[in-house]
């Protein structure tokens, strides 16, 4: 279970962690010289998410209702979560753990505003939360 | 003063002024504007001031539509109709309820809520109602402190709803109708059909029976039917001596447009992703200036224009979920940001939930195949009983849908939850779980000309001069709110337009 506590020193974590790579590398600039580290992004991406345990299951089974979903990759569906707060993998790591935060927050909002909704097992989920999950549910496995 | 029908001799005649028939909300009502007017008034009721198993019975019938509905428990035959059971839920009709809406067939009553406006709020103290302020939501949240939900006014509202405590119409107004001297009250007098002049321009005489008791007839300037939304339509169906078919029934519309609230309870639920959420406005009942108030979503008029929908609302209910996982709760932190209104009311509640769920209550579109008809089964005094043919239809269902749908999106875009319902997996089917309102409105319809109701704009029967109705049969539409309120809105106008007549 991923309480509040939890996620906050891993998001503090988060935070030092682009700190530091930033320092030893010289500056962001220098990230964009290797191509991005797809399960990394990931990989903290659905650290947005609590409850991964219910997270992963709903993650599951939107790959099992949605083909399109479920063939794509780990680097392609993360891309596309990317895609959706308008960000690149530079600009991902360039984000402290509270922007990425906002801007998915807000990612959803406009979700719900516009109608970009998935239906899993009767839960209506944005879409972009929905990814959230599927993504969750790729990394684990 | 009362009367108990079964002490009158056998065959005997009463002779008034005006025959109400029917104690429940309407006819109560109406009986007490008469009270100390130079008019006579009597008021035939088919019970005592107890439930009685024989009266009771009169009402029974068959169910041949939709497995919901018990015609016998749902109203109540005895002093005070079904209000010795109502659960005082109240609220006017919507301006657009009353409007012709051009993606709703079979809409629009021959008044408008301006036409309603004065009555409804000399309604409001009758059933035991605090300030009249339905339209302005300030005025509770201020007068509460309580915060409202930040809803997208192009989806849903808060509505204000008031709540009786409830008035038992047979309880509250029992001393000052039995001191009224003009106003008698028979009671154990069942209404058997209503006789017309030898032109059938003009009810003559309504013939009554008693239990075990004597028949009477009632000779009346003007007879006023406030039997209850079904009763109403059967009364007129069996007066069918004098006009075949029956009264007012030349189009045969009487019974048809057969109309109830289409409820699902719940119709989903939200998993909380805030937990201490303060849905206090919503979920309690507050105390304000001697009224009781709480709040439901509710459909907006930018909602219904844009999106040709029916009106409806939602109640949000403390109750566990269907689906208890807590998805919610996946997206706690996410939700946390939202701030749709960029200055959210967060006020917190004292009690932690993890979901609600979400009662609907739904418009539905008048349909003339769902009806109320004769059978030919008979009751105690062998009149024909009637079948319910309550139909709800695909339109209905595709409102439903977007109605949950729509409380889902909002949940969601303002970040305090997300919303599973099992309409959502299956689109095509009813839940199991739908129900009816026992608010049986529309068998004799309201409208502007004979061919489209039974009714014109004052409540009188077309064609018959001397008849009126009172009570939720002549509601055309029925938007969302409980009836009651506009059937005793309705019942004092009538009232004013009888006296107005007889004078
Ligand atoms: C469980 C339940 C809960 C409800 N809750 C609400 C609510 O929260 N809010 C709301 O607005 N509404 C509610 N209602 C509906 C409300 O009770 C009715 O709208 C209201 O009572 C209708 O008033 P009425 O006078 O038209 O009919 P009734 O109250 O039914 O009165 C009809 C009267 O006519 C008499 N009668 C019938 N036939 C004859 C006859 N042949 N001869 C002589 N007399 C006759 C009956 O004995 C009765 O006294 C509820 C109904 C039910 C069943």
């Amino acid at each position: 279970m991923n309480g509040l506590v939890n996620l906050l020193s891993r998001r503090r974590f988060l935070t030092t962690l682009v700190l530091v790579s930033g320092s030893v590398l010289g500056g962001v600039g220098y990230q964009a010289l290797f191509s991005p580290d797809w399960r990394k992004i990931a990989e903290r991406m659905v650290t947005l998410l609590e409850r991964h345990d219910i997270a992963r299951q709903i993650g599951k089974r939107y790959v099992e209702l949605d083909s399109a979903v479920a063939h794509l990759t780990l680097e392609q569906l993360t891309e596309s979560l990317l895609k959706a707060i308008k960000l690149n993998a530079n600009a991902w790591s360039d984000a402290t753990p509270e922007k990425s935060l906002v801007l998915f927050s807000n990612k959803l909002r406009e979700d719900f505003v516009l109608e970009n909704i998935v239906k899993i097992d009767g839960w209506i989920l944005s879409e972009t939360e929905a990814r959230l999950c599927a993504l969750l549910h790729k990394v684990l496995v | 003063m009362f009367i108990d029908c079964k002490n009158l001799p056998d065959n005997s005649t009463i002779d008034t002024d005006v025959c109400v028939i029917g104690a429940g909300a309407a006819g109560i009502t109406i009986a007490r504007e008469f009270i100390g007017s130079p008019e006579r008034v009597a008021v035939i009721e088919s019970g005592g001031f107890k439930p009685d198993a024989r009266t009771q019975a009169l009402y029974k019938g068959d169910n041949v539509g939709l497995p919901t509905f018990d015609l016998e428990v749902n109203r109540l035959r005895y002093f005070g109709g079904t209000t010795n059971h109502w659960a005082g839920h109240c609220r006017p009709l919507d301006r657009i309820d009353f409007e012709v809406r051009d993606w709703m067939p079979h809409s629009g009553w021959p008044i408008s809520r301006a036409d309603l406006e004065s009555y409804y709020r000399r309604a409001q103290p009758i059933c035991g109602l605090g300030p009249y302020e339905y339209e302005n939501l300030d005025f509770w949240t201020t007068k509460t402190g309580l915060p409202d939900l930040e809803l997208d006014d192009a989806r849903l509202k808060s509505a204000v709803y008031n709540q009786s405590p409830p008035t038992r119409f047979g309880k509250v107004y029992r001393e000052e109708l039995g001191k009224a001297t003009n106003v008698k009250v028979y009671l154990n007098a069942n209404l058997q059909e209503l006789r017309t002049d030898s032109s059938a321009s003009k009810v003559t005489q309504a013939r009554v029976t008693c239990i075990d008791g004597p028949k009477v007839s009632v000779s009346a300037r003007l007879f006023i039917l406030a039997t209850g939304g079904m009763e109403n339509a059967r009364i007129l169906l069996l007066s069918d001596k004098d006009r075949s078919g029956g009264l007012g029934n030349e189009q045969g519309l009487v019974g048809r447009y057969f109309m109830d609230h289409i409820l699902l309870r719940p119709g989903e639920d939200i998993s909380l992703s805030d937990p201490k959420l303060n849905l206090d406005l919503y979920h309690s009942l507050h105390s304000v200036d001697g009224g009781k108030m709480f709040s439901v979503l509710a459909s907006t008029e930018r909602l219904m224009r844009k999106e040709r929908m029916p009106n409806f609302r939602i109640h949000l209910i403390r109750a566990s979920a269907q689906n208890k996982t807590p998805v919610g709760k996946i997206f706690t932190l996410l939700d946390e940001l939202a701030d749709p209104a960029g200055d959210r009311p967060r006020l917190e509640s004292k009690t932690k939930r993890d979901s609600i769920a979400l009662h609907l209550v739904l418009e539905p579109v008048p349909n003339p195949d769902s009806r109320i008809s004769l059978t030919d089964k008979r009751d105690l005094f062998g009149q024909k009983k009637i079948a319910v043919n309550w139909q709800v239809t695909d339109a209905d269902l595709a409102a439903v849908y977007r109605a949950l749908e729509l409380a889902a999106l909002e949940f969601g875009r303002m970040g305090y939850g997300r919303g599973c319902g099992v309409i959502f997996e299956d689109q095509e089917h009813w839940p199991s779980n739908l129900e009816a309102g026992r608010h049986h409105c529309g068998t004799t319809r309201m409208s502007t000309s004979p061919k489209t109701g039974v009714v014109n704009r004052d409540c009188q029967v077309f064609d018959v001069p001397n008849l009126y109705i009172a009570g939720s049969s002549v509601f055309p539409t029925i938007g969302y709110a409980n009836p009651t309120l506009t059937i005793v809105a309705l019942a004092l106008r009538l009232a004013d337009h009888a006296k107005e007549q007889l004078r």
